[in-house]
């Protein structure tokens, strides 16, 4: 294992803040995307949090949000129209929603830092892997200082020949070493929190089980906490400790990893859970949940999974359910947890 | 058996130098694959290894560089070695017979005909007379799950979620009353919900009908819940065969091993206990596989006969077989010495 890690880069922004404080805590968030056809309530009042050096999960079906809940926090939209409407995102303390966009620049790239699922797709063909890694500490300091930081954080993310990667394109590198290459990019700053949006999806299990542990050691010897977003249980149930659970656009549940996906309480997650099949035995198939997920510019009144629950109550379709605590750290959002919200 | 190819061998050619020799994509290599009347063989690697190619061949979309596909036991025309005029299986009896689902839902779909119109093509194709097509694409599609079946008949493609396309293209496949239905990652592009959905149809239609599948899949969990047989490839060869239990209870080849282990579980409380073996590296290229076992630079218990020799077949007592010069000397769970 490398020890060299990120030393040249500024050391991670974990010590900045006080103990004890979240590294970044998310309050009552609204984006919404408005479009031809009506306002897409994406990220529709949810509220987060991610522990110095923590890791979280943030599980969903596709159009639950939880991309849309990461952007927000980039402040950085793939789509016109996004705006997030209120609420708040604290880093270290600062709420990143009230920086001027000169200050948020900063942040990207520095403090915060994103991975996506296609690694092909946010290289430029035209320039070398190591130019692309060394520009956002370029910006920081002198091109000089920030090739050889480049250089480093490609060996950190276990690059055979840094050197010699650092002049290759990003079409002479395989899928895994593409995602190597991105990783090198986001962290060669030295991200107190890295955010990564399926970084493995379109990766083969081999590759996949190298980039999850290229992960969790990059949070073991740099400090950087993980915001890892996926729809795979099984990668949360492996490299996280806290997973919130989105639908519609709302957290439905959330908790530490071994209450959430051992003893789920929303309705949602167990149906997840009781279709989650596994290599450890032959399960039959259960489809669980008829439908889909609902459209978000059209949403069910009440809480949005009713049409879908198969414990729903003539309640559940009138008020949308508050968070209820249901063990220790554990929130569900659903009528059935109880009578005391949160 | 239904459904067999032997020895099949596909070769790309890939470039073109300037003596005019070209460099071959050795996609597939060789592989021998059966499957049996009305059960599941799963097919499982990972990309590059030859799965989607030895499906392609076996449902005659390709056409394989040797080896020869046989349906119900008589040589397919096109394919190597078959007899074209006489005692090969009639054309006509094997494209009905073996149908086929892709990944891509939408891709597979005239994104211009209509659901009705979809069906009503390949209904027609069976010989089925025009007054009948109607109300047998209307039954098609309350067969799989589509109803009222009035209003989606009359739906385009871009109409329809992901899962009602994959319903579409299921009903498409049982059309011709197919015996064998081969799934390319039938349900790798669909939310969990959906997946669950897509595969309890296929279940369920696969009683009712009898009809085999080649489930095509990188998903070894899915794999796990589906399959009677598993066959892995690597690098364009089947490295390991067996029955599902045996295959993922007492895997034989390293390669398996190491397939399984990296592949996550969603049990937090037994996932943190598992040690991992991690493959260093990539798939090496199919222009030009390494000498001896193709798994050799990646394997965590290759030792110096593996890069010299092409390992020999070893078979169980109980069928399973693994192409490995030291099959079953890597255990599950073990911890592998070299780790990248």
């Amino acid at each position: 294992m490398r020890s060299d890690g990120l030393s040249g880069a500024k050391v991670s922004g974990a010590q900045a803040a006080p103990t004890g404080e979240p590294l970044l805590e998310i309050r009552d968030l609204y984006t919404h995307i408005v479009t031809p056809r009506g306002v897409v309530r994406a990220v529709d009042g949810i509220s987060l949090e991610v522990a110095q050096g923590g890791a979280v999960g943030l599980v969903g079906e596709s159009g639950s949000g939880k991309s849309m809940t990461a952007f927000s926090i980039l402040r950085l939209f793939p789509t016109a129209g996004a705006r997030t409407i209120s609420g708040s995102v604290r880093l270290s303390g600062r709420d990143l929603l009230r920086l001027s966009e000169e200050e948020m620049r900063r942040v990207r790239g520095g403090e915060v830092a994103m991975i996506f699922q296609d690694p092909a797709t946010y290289l430029n063909p035209v320039l070398t892997v190591g130019r692309q890694v060394a520009e956002a500490y370029a910006m920081r300091s002198g091109w000089g200082e920030a090739r050889r930081s480049a250089v480093r954080a490609l060996a950190t993310v276990g690059l055979p020949d840094p050197e010699a990667v650092y002049g290759r394109f990003p079409h002479e590198l395989s899928g895994g070493m593409r995602q190597r290459a991105v990783i090198a990019m986001a962290t060669v700053c030295g991200p107190s929190l890295l955010i990564a949006d399926e970084p493995t999806t379109a990766l083969d299990v081999t590759i996949q089980a190298q980039i999850l542990e290229l992960l969790a050691r990059l949070r073991k010897e740099l400090g950087t906490a993980l915001l890892l977003i996926t729809h795979d249980l099984g990668i949360v149930a492996e490299t996280c400790e806290v997973v919130y659970v989105m639908y519609a656009g709302k957290i439905v549940e959330s908790g530490p990893v071994g209450s959430v996906l051992v003893s789920p309480a929303h309705p949602y997650t167990q149906g997840l859970m009781a279709g989650a099949l596994t290599i450890e035995e032959a399960r039959p198939v259960v489809a669980v949940m008829e439908g889909t997920v609902p459209d978000l510019a059209n949403l069910p009144s009440g809480c949005r999974f009713h049409p879908r629950c198969p414990k729903v109550m003539d309640r559940c379709a009138l008020q949308p359910p508050p968070e209820f605590a249901v063990a220790e750290g554990q929130m569900a959002a659903c009528w059935l947890c109880g009578e005391s919200p949160a | 058996m239904i459904l067999e190819g032997i020895g099949l061998s596909k070769r790309f050619p890939w470039g073109r130098s300037l003596t005019g020799v070209r460099a071959w994509v050795r996609a597939l290599e060789g592989a021998t694959l059966q499957v049996a009347e009305g059960e599941t063989l799963a097919l499982v690697g990972e990309s590059g290894s030859g799965k989607t190619t030895a499906g392609r061949i076996l449902a005659g979309i390709e056409v394989p560089t040797a080896g020869q596909v046989l349906f119900r036991g008589r040589h397919v025309a096109g394919s190597m070695g078959a007899a074209p005029r006489t005692g090969g299986a009639s054309r006509r009896d094997y494209r009905l017979g073996v149908q086929m689902v892709f990944q891509e839902s939408q891709a597979s779909l005239n994104p211009r005909k209509t659901v009705g119109q979809t069906l009503d093509v390949a209904l027609a194709a069976r010989g089925m007379a025009p007054a009948r097509r109607r109300e047998a694409a209307a039954r098609l599609l309350a067969e799989v799950g589509m109803e009222p079946v009035g209003t989606f008949l009359a739906r385009f493609p871009h109409q329809l979620s992901g899962g009602q396309r994959q319903r579409v293209n299921v009903a498409r496949a049982l059309s011709t009353e197919p015996a064998v239905i081969i799934a390319d990652e039938p349900v790798s592009a669909l939310d969990l919900s959906v997946r669950a959905q897509i595969l309890v149809l296929m279940e369920r239609l696969q009683k009712q009908h009898r009809v085999a599948y080649l489930f095509i899949s990188h998903d070894l969990a899915v794999v796990r819940s589906v399959a009677q047989r598993v066959a892995v490839m690597y690098l364009g060869r089947i490295v390991e065969e067996g029955r599902t239990e045996q295959v993922f209870a007492t895997p034989l080849h390293p390669y398996t091993v190491a397939l399984l282990s990296a592949t996550p579980i969603p049990d937090p409380r037994r996932a943190r206990l598992r040690s991992r073996i991690i493959l260093p590296g990539d798939v090496p290229s199919p222009v030009s596989p390494p000498p001896g076992c193709p798994f050799h630079p990646r394997c965590p218990v290759a030792a110096e006969i593996c890069g010299r020799e092409f390992p020999p077949l070893l078979e169980t007592g109980e069928g399973q077989k693994a192409l490995c010069h030291f099959a079953g000397t890597l255990a599950p769970g073990a911890s592998a010495p070299g780790r990248g």
